[in-house]
């Protein structure tokens, strides 16, 4: 696998977003209710984690470029290139989140800074997702250029960042409370994983019904990759199994932990499989 | 002579010799591996039943290509470094020495024109021989052409001479407006977008 530190570097810092969306989401949304929030317990450990999912993405990213002393030049282009675009926002995603981190572990408890890094990468975090799927969107490769790619970033994001938090309250012996939390969490990342496997099968149906560089991905995808997609679909369903079975009766960690660590590996066969459809209009 | 250019392809001529290629490589002191301008083997067709009989329809025609300096550079666009930019006289040149190697370039060119060197960890790509065009001669390619197949000058003359450059294998020039006309070998015309490039394995090194 040619773009193995690819296909690092977008997942671990789609999961780093991910996290860090949610985890925002959910202290606003408790903020607004007024209620005190099993989440206080669990954000730093889940910052930490994400900064280091972040951390080490950016560090996959490296192992990619051919003169990584120019590297600091990738900012010298923000004005027409994705990728340029790609590379601020995961370096000042990273940069938020520490701030985050550091802030809370030097704070002890919430303070407004902290809260405004937060927030800060919540959102960054969005646009560097945007960024991502803006860079693979090439006019000259048929199978990135659709909304089949930013759908499917976004649908790693939510899900990698859905089942992080609900392992996390799962983790932390919860009350009644974080556990409906984590319940909730648990059900809508296993709907968007669903729905982004029901995405790629669609995306995979289109490009077999197109000609030229569409269906030369097809048929790569239906010949070399076929096991890939096997085992995008087997995981899923795996993912999807422990889920439920979470759900079914009082919410056991380890299975919640079990469908967080098989979705992560049914979107890294997804995101393989991405790159793999990589070829090029023309010649 | 003044820029912008563009090089012209007499497909009906080339023999495919590839003069232009080794010069090119000559000229630039090109590594193993690394070809900037690179000759496509075009070829189909086959026998086919008409009644009692076997006719066939085999065609075979060369493509003789490398960076076409577009109009609309994507290189340039989604270079995030900025190592490539596209001079006044219309010569996309790729400053290697700031280029971080992410291949970027290589990705998004449907013409397959930026190529890495392995040994330095950077994109390389033709220079439509900027030295030479400094001097008014024409790139090494198209003074080697033994069938005068490749021809260059400025872009209005050119096209105002030659039809644009499209139908198979070529991408569609609306994506980067290339500087590349073209006169189609008979064959291609006859074939209507059919074939293969019969040494893939040769160009794609």
């Amino acid at each position: 696998m040619r773009e193995a530190s690819l296909v690092a570097f977008t997942l671990l810092t789609q999961a780093a977003a991910g996290t860090c969306g949610v985890l925002l989401a959910l202290e606003l949304r408790a903020e607004r209710a007024g209620t005190s929030s099993a989440l206080d317990t669990v954000a730093l450990p889940l910052l930490a984690a994400a900064l280091l999912a972040a951390l080490l993405g950016l560090g996959a990213s490296f192992l990619h470029l051919g003169s990584p002393r120019n590297a600091w030049r990738a900012l010298r282009n923000v004005r027409t290139s994705w990728l340029s675009r790609e590379v601020l926002l995961a370096s000042l995603f990273t940069g938020a989140l520490a701030a985050a981190v550091l802030l809370r572990l030097r704070e002890g408890t919430p303070c407004f800074a902290a809260g405004f890094a937060e927030g800060f990468a919540g959102v960054v975090g969005v646009g560097l997702v945007m960024t991502m799927a803006g860079a693979y969107r090439l006019r000259t490769i048929s199978a990135w250029d659709r909304a089949a790619t930013p759908l499917a970033f976004f649908g790693s994001t939510l899900v990698l960042g859905m089942l992080a938090v609900a392992a996390a309250l799962a983790l932390q012996s919860p009350d009644a409370a974080s556990g409906d939390c984590a319940s909730r969490l648990l059900l809508g990342a296993l709907a968007v994983l669903l729905a982004g496997l029901g995405a790629t099968l669609f995306w995979l149906r289109r490009l077999g019904r197109e000609r030229g560089a569409a269906r030369e991905t097809f048929e790569r995808t239906a010949g070399e990759s076929r096991r890939l997609v096997a085992a995008r679909i087997v995981l899923t369903a795996l993912a999807a199994g422990a889920g439920l079975a979470a759900l079914a009766g009082p919410l056991a960690a380890w299975l919640v932990v079990a469908a967080l660590v098989l979705a992560a590996a049914a979107e890294t066969a997804g995101r393989v499989l991405f790159y793999e459809a990589r070829v090029r209009s023309g010649l | 002579m003044t820029g912008p250019y563009a090089v012209h392809l007499d497909a009906s001529a080339c023999s495919g010799c590839k003069a232009c290629q080794a010069a090119c490589k000559d000229h630039n002191d090109l590594p193993d591996g690394i070809l900037w301008r690179r000759v496509y083997e075009v070829s189909g067709g086959g026998f086919r039943r008409d009644g009692g009989a076997w006719r066939q329809d085999v065609f075979a025609w060369n493509l003789s290509l490398s960076c076409n300096h577009c109009s609309k550079p994507v290189c340039a666009e989604v270079c995030p470094t900025g190592a490539v930019r596209r001079r006044e006289d219309g010569v996309v040149l790729l400053d290697s020495a700031k280029c971080m190697g992410c291949r970027y370039c290589e990705w998004a060119c449907p013409y397959g024109a930026p190529h890495f060197d392995e040994a330095r960890g950077v994109m390389t790509k033709c220079t439509l021989c900027a030295d030479r065009l400094e001097e008014g001669l024409a790139p090494s390619c198209v003074a080697a052409c033994p069938m005068r197949a490749l021809d260059f000058g400025p872009l209005g003359e050119m096209k105002e001479r030659y039809p644009e450059a499209r139908g198979f294998p070529l991408p569609d020039p609306g994506l980067t407006e290339p500087c590349l006309r073209m006169t189609p070998h008979p064959a291609a015309a006859r074939s209507e977008g059919e074939g293969e490039i019969a040494n893939l394995e040769e160009v794609e090194r």
